[in-house]
């Protein structure tokens, strides 16, 4: 245990992890302005979902958005270059939850990675080598740092893995190749590959490897002697993703990732391509004792957190891709083709006036699509349609319903949500909504 | 682990994934209809309803805007009732291509050139005002079928009164001149524009081509166009006026075509296409892919649901502006059938035979 905490190691892989994941986030906050995802995003709705808790969270406008964005883009350039880190890192950790958090639609594992990452880095001594503060402030370098500083980083990524993998064990993915059966035909145009990904064995295979390299590729990547192999098969699998999906940024995060698992040695050499010298001599990263004191239960809460959140769904009844109860923020990844409707109705509780409800007039496409197949997006969809329904048409105690439909993995749809059920009366929080219809095989 | 024992592994577990795949009730290949022959379906709706949609249509702008040129030179009531009889005839031949907003038709923006509706009175009384409008102009109310329902019927209350205001030899009356001829010779190269990029100009063939369920296929664009058009009959044709969307509130001057009370003619003709078009072959998928909704057959479902939603709509008596205050109770009952019928065709279709909705896209990553 000593060995895996508080021995001393040498800094290089943290150094790369610094430099590729600040790199990464600077193009990809870069990327999202020019894209014009700003617009798309936070400009075009008219309303915003929230997440559980940060419904204190506002979208700026137009102008604030890029404002945030450049701060993201920056505050990454940043963690890159080791300038004014732990502030760059604290910056960039709180900007970017921000972004995130503004409206649950968007919702991507990948973000809640990163998200987690920046949080661990802002505790890291990653700039204590090769770096701007070392440049302004040599006395700062170190050649050494415990062990815990590498560890947690790995601990992270095979949590990330392990239990993307473990969600993927369940009926539709295992034994209906789904989603990947309606996925991969999809993409018959493939160069070369184009023709098998109409075949059902294909998507049999692709889930079946898929589920055993989620749940391997971090203890693969462990071992120095299967590491090298499993370090093309990350890149094989990500690249082939990359192709294959719309997943962004998600396959670079994790190729860049990956590397932590590395040896000091192979770091030292690809930092080398880019003016990095070893330093002789070892001077190790100080650690005062009150660190020392906190840091155990404060590492032990944060990965008992890592590792428990995820496991919530196992206290809801029902099939966790149906209700999408505890679904978030549990790494479950493409794991679910889902296509619903939601019909909303709203009543005067008092005349009895009742009016259908044009989404559109509310929502971007994009937005009814996912507030469709997630409860708590419905229910405060409703919420806001209560409340628009007293201002605007002086309703007194509106009664709000919904017919909705989802259908899940290729099957036929099935009421999702009790369409007698008043959402203007139901309140959101972790408790299970009995409002969800349950979902029959 | 070396690697061959690695690979070893990897082969094992792939392997177990095919034979699981095998021993899974054997009765289907794919769930989806990935292995359906997808070129004969649509060679077949290609002839037998695109293109001779489009055919007919073409035709009958023709010959709306022959009657036009003809009503305006000769001035005869005759000739009016002709003109209206023309304009009648197309706009029942539209609801039957209105589906296939796609290729030519989305190239030449069809819908909103000619088919948005109501039509705006205000905008259209001030065009025949000061003469001044602009045919291209992006989503406008004031041209395409739906403006001649006001301009042939709307104008007066008596036909003979809107025949001769035509002929005055004034500057409204010029304008009224003007303005029937642009709407009517614009519907015209229109139709003509959309049948030709399906016969002469090779779209007939790449739809044909463009076989499987990812989006951009035909078989998507076949599936939306058929989805969206269907929502605009439930929606605009029909919800709006009846006041559902309004708090109960009626919108009887909403209606398709509110001056010569035809709404629900073209109401029935745009449900049979959708019928029409289902039974040309998206039904063989349906079968194809044995989907069942909670133990009964989708395809069965389907077919009864339309047939459901044309007996509801033919209880409907009056004139739909008419009924939507006189009758509502029927016209909530073809607006419910007709409703059912969307979660089947728009959520569980798709869904059962794996095509990929196109007309909402991720506007950014997904994972």
């Amino acid at each position: 245990m000593e060995k895996l905490i508080s021995k001393a190691v040498r800094i290089e892989p943290l150094i790369t992890f610094r430099i590729l994941f600040g790199a990464l986030m600077m193009v990809g906050a870069i990327r999202f302005m020019l894209s014009g995802w700003v617009e798309r995003l936070y400009v075009e709705p008219q309303l915003f979902f929230k997440f559980y808790g940060f419904h204190w969270v506002e979208v700026f406008d137009q102008t604030g958005m890029y404002f945030l964005y450049s701060i993201i883009a920056l505050s990454a350039a940043g963690i890159m270059l080791g300038l004014f880190y732990r502030f760059s890192a604290m910056v960039f950790f709180l900007s970017f939850s921000y972004a995130e958090l503004t409206d649950a639609t968007n919702y991507l594992n990948h973000y809640y990675l990163v998200g987690l990452l920046a949080l661990l880095l802002i505790f890291l001594p990653a700039h204590r080598s090769f770096s701007l503060d070392i440049w302004r402030k040599p006395e700062w370098k170190v050649s050494h740092i415990p062990a815990w500083c590498i560890h947690i980083l790995i601990l992270q990524v095979t949590i990330v893995y392990f239990y993307a993998g473990f969600a993927k064990l369940n009926e539709d993915w295992l034994f209906r190749a789904m989603p990947l059966i309606v996925w991969l035909p999809t993409k018959a145009d493939f160069p070369l590959l184009g023709f098998l990904f109409e075949k059902t064995w294909v998507a049999y295979a692709f889930s079946w490897f898929g589920a055993f390299y989620d749940l391997t590729i971090a203890f693969f990547l462990m071992y120095r002697k299967t590491r090298p192999w499993a370090y093309l098969a990350v890149i094989a699998f990500h690249v082939m993703t990359k192709m294959l999906f719309n997943i962004g940024l998600f396959p670079m995060i994790m190729i860049f990732n990956t590397l932590i698992f590395f040896s000091p040695e192979f770091h030292e050499r690809l930092l080398g391509w880019i003016g990095y010298k070893k330093v002789a001599d070892t001077t190790a990263y100080p650690s005062s004792s009150f660190l020392k004191t906190a840091l155990r239960p404060t590492l032990m809460i944060y990965f008992a957190f890592q590792l428990l959140f995820p496991l919530r769904y196992l206290l809801y009844s029902g099939n966790v891709l149906w209700t999408e109860e505890g679904y978030r923020f549990a790494w479950r990844v493409m794991l679910v083709e889902k296509v619903g409707q939601a019909t909303f109705y709203v009543q005067d509780g008092k005349s009895l006036r009742r009016s259908e409800v044009v989404n559109s007039q509310y929502l971007t496409p994009y937005q009814e699509k996912q507030m469709a197949i997630q409860p708590d997006l419905i229910l405060q969809f409703a919420h806001f349609l209560a409340q628009e329904y007293q201002e605007k048409h002086a309703f007194e105690d509106p009664i709000v319903t919904v017919a909705s439909y989802v259908a899940l993995n290729g099957r036929a749809s099935q009421q999702f949500i009790d369409p007698t059920v008043n959402l203007a009366k139901k309140t959101d929080s972790f408790a299970h909504k009995d409002w969800i219809l349950s979902h029959n095989q | 682990m070396n690697l061959q024992r690695f690979s070893l592994l990897l082969f094992l577990t792939a392997f177990m994934g095919f034979s699981a795949c095998n021993s899974d009730n054997g009765n289907e290949g794919s769930p989806c209809a990935g292995s359906f022959d997808q070129t004969n379906m649509f060679s077949n709706i290609a002839d037998h309803l695109i293109i001779s949609g489009y055919n007919d249509f073409a035709s009958k702008a023709s010959a709306l805007d022959d009657a036009a040129i003809a009503f305006i030179s000769s001035g005869t009531t005759s000739d009016f009732d002709a003109l209206r009889n023309a304009w009648k005839t197309a706009f029942l031949s539209y609801q039957n291509i209105a589906q296939y907003e796609f290729g030519p038709a989305e190239d030449h923006l069809l819908r909103s050139t000619i088919g948005n509706f109501p039509a705006h009175v205000d905008d259209i009384e001030v065009i025949l005002n000061t003469g001044s409008f602009d045919m291209n102009a992006p989503d406008a109310y004031f041209k395409g079928l739906a403006a001649l329902d006001y301009l042939l019927y709307g104008l007066m209350i008596d036909k003979e009164a809107i025949a001769n205001s035509y002929l005055e030899d004034s500057e409204r009356g010029g304008n009224q001149r003007n303005f029937l001829l642009a709407i009517t010779n614009q519907i015209k190269e229109v139709a003509l524009a959309v049948q030709d990029g399906w016969v002469s100009k090779g779209y007939k063939a790449a739809f044909i081509e463009n076989t499987g369920t990812a989006a951009g296929t035909s078989l998507s664009l076949l599936i939306n166009g058929w989805n969206q058009n269907y929502e605009i009959t439930k929606r605009d044709r029909i919800g709006i006026p009846s006041g559902v969307l309004t708090l109960g509130f009626t919108n009887p001057e909403n209606v398709e075509t509110f001056y010569s009370g035809i709404s629900l003619d073209l109401l029935k003709e745009s449900v049979a296409a959708s019928e029409q078009l289902y039974l040309a072959g998206i039904d063989d998928l349906v079968i194809f892919v044995d989907a069942q909704k909670a133990g009964e057959s989708l395809d069965a479902l389907i077919k009864d649901q339309f047939t459901s939603a044309k007996n509801a709509i033919s209880q409907i008596n009056s004139t739909l502006a008419d009924a939507v205050d006189n009758n509502p109770s029927n016209v909530a009952t073809a607006y419910n059938e007709l409703t059912k019928q969307v979660v089947q065709i728009k959520t569980d279709l798709p869904s059962v035979i794996c095509v990929a909705i196109t007309y909402v896209d991720n506007p950014s990553d997904s994972d």
